[in-house]
């Protein structure tokens, strides 16, 4: 480990400035090699921040906009079947918050009666409220249904998972999140 | 002969647990004292962070890349923050009858330049790098705190960059570039003066 002296002179301040700026450069330079030479698709990140834009201009709750970036994080960090499972499960959560507000807001918009009390399930009334508002069709609800329940078996009602499952679960989520925050959006 | 409790000068109060003299600990101050206590234990001389000195990883790469053979010097893959203290911390903050809140703010102001590598890492693990950058936001901290800061986030980027998302390199790039221009505008000044004189 290199020993930086704790000193109060600025040069040597800007020394350590400037090393922690090559580390930060030599991180996005291994990342954006990993993306090229594992073939990560780009177009993910880019609707991942339109998602989040989308959603910050819906007004969605801060706590979803701050789990994407948790889950990013766990992403990067995870290593074993039972983080990667983990990371499954934080993104199944993720998809019923955003399929939850999205539903919220719509009723909003279109003056209809959301449902109320102790629901028996968090993901089923709010993506069916979806369908009454007329943001999602039947076909489209039985699809986010599938995806639902895709998510829960791999990442939930198992001992672990592999990292395929996290980049699946990451990437349909992203586009399904989008479709209906866009759909939403068009409701305004 | 029964000594009776309290006297004219004294009433023992009724509080459970009195003792007279001190004033009964509130939560936060229980907090504080545990934290302080944590830290102050911590000694760069006798704890490490790692397993693995960068030294020891370094000399592990050369052993490999030059082909000398014998035992491994360090097992490459292991990132696991080791310390003491960091893990006490973490536990602290999970053991709960405080607020996320209420801890971060008492970690974040016991930070020293000699207690930093503890501050810095058990922040960052707790995902709070945010906590971290606003320390080093504050107007008043001392200028060896501020470097003791910015060498364990080095050293955090360096050894466990998983841990970073892209928009967390680019808020640390940001300050970091903000710093930087302060500093060379400093020097400058120095110069300017020195030149002047």
């Amino acid at each position: 480990m290199t020993i930086i002296p704790l000193v109060d002179v600025p040069s040597q301040m800007l020394e350590l400035l400037r090393t922690v700026g090559k580390t930060i450069q030599s991180i996005r330079y291994e990342r954006l090699k990993g993306q090229l030479l594992q073939g990560v698709n780009p177009e993910i990140n880019t609707d991942r921040e339109v998602l989040i834009s989308r959603m910050h201009q819906l007004g969605f709750r801060g706590e979803i906009l701050g789990a994407l970036t948790e889950v990013d994080r766990k992403v990067l960090a995870a290593s074993t079947p039972l983080d990667f499972k983990g990371c499954v499960g934080d993104l199944r959560t993720l998809f019923e918050e955003i399929v939850e507000d999205a539903a919220k807001r719509a009723a909003k918009l279109t003056n209809t009666t959301p449902p109320s009390g102790p629901l028996k399930s968090d993901f089923k009334p709010w993506k069916d409220l979806l369908v009454r508002t007329k943001v999602l069709t039947e076909e489209e609800a039985d699809l986010f249904q599938k995806l639902y329940n895709y998510l829960s078996n791999v990442g939930t009602h198992r001992l672990g998972s592999g990292q395929e499952h996290v980049r699946i679960a990451k990437n349909t989520v992203i586009e399904f999140g989008l479709l209906l925050v866009g759909r939403v959006q068009s409701l305004v | 002969m029964v000594m009776p409790v309290g006297c004219d000068f004294y009433v023992r109060p009724k509080e459970k647990n009195f003792i007279p003299g001190i004033k009964p600990m509130t939560k936060p101050d229980d907090l504080r004292r545990k934290v302080h206590l944590i830290l102050g234990e911590y000694n760069p001389a006798l704890h490490k962070i790692y397993r693995h000195t960068e030294s020891e990883i370094l000399a592990e790469h050369l052993r490999i890349a030059k082909n000398l053979g014998g035992p491994p010097l360090a097992d490459l893959s292991d990132t696991a923050v080791v310390n003491e203290q960091v893990l006490l911390l973490k536990t602290l903050r999970g053991q709960g009858g405080h607020s996320e809140k209420d801890f971060i703010k008492v970690l974040s102001n016991a930070v020293t330049d000699h207690n930093a590598p503890v501050v810095v890492h058990a922040l960052v693990e707790l995902g709070r790098l945010d906590a971290v950058l606003a320390i080093l936001g504050r107007e008043k901290l001392g200028p060896d705190v501020a470097a003791s800061i910015w060498q364990r986030l080095g050293e955090k980027l360096r050894r466990e960059p998983h841990r970073f998302t892209d928009a967390d390199l680019e808020e640390i790039d940001k300050i970091r570039g903000m710093e930087e221009q302060l500093l060379r505008l400093a020097l400058k000044a120095r110069r300017d003066a020195a030149t002047t004189l």
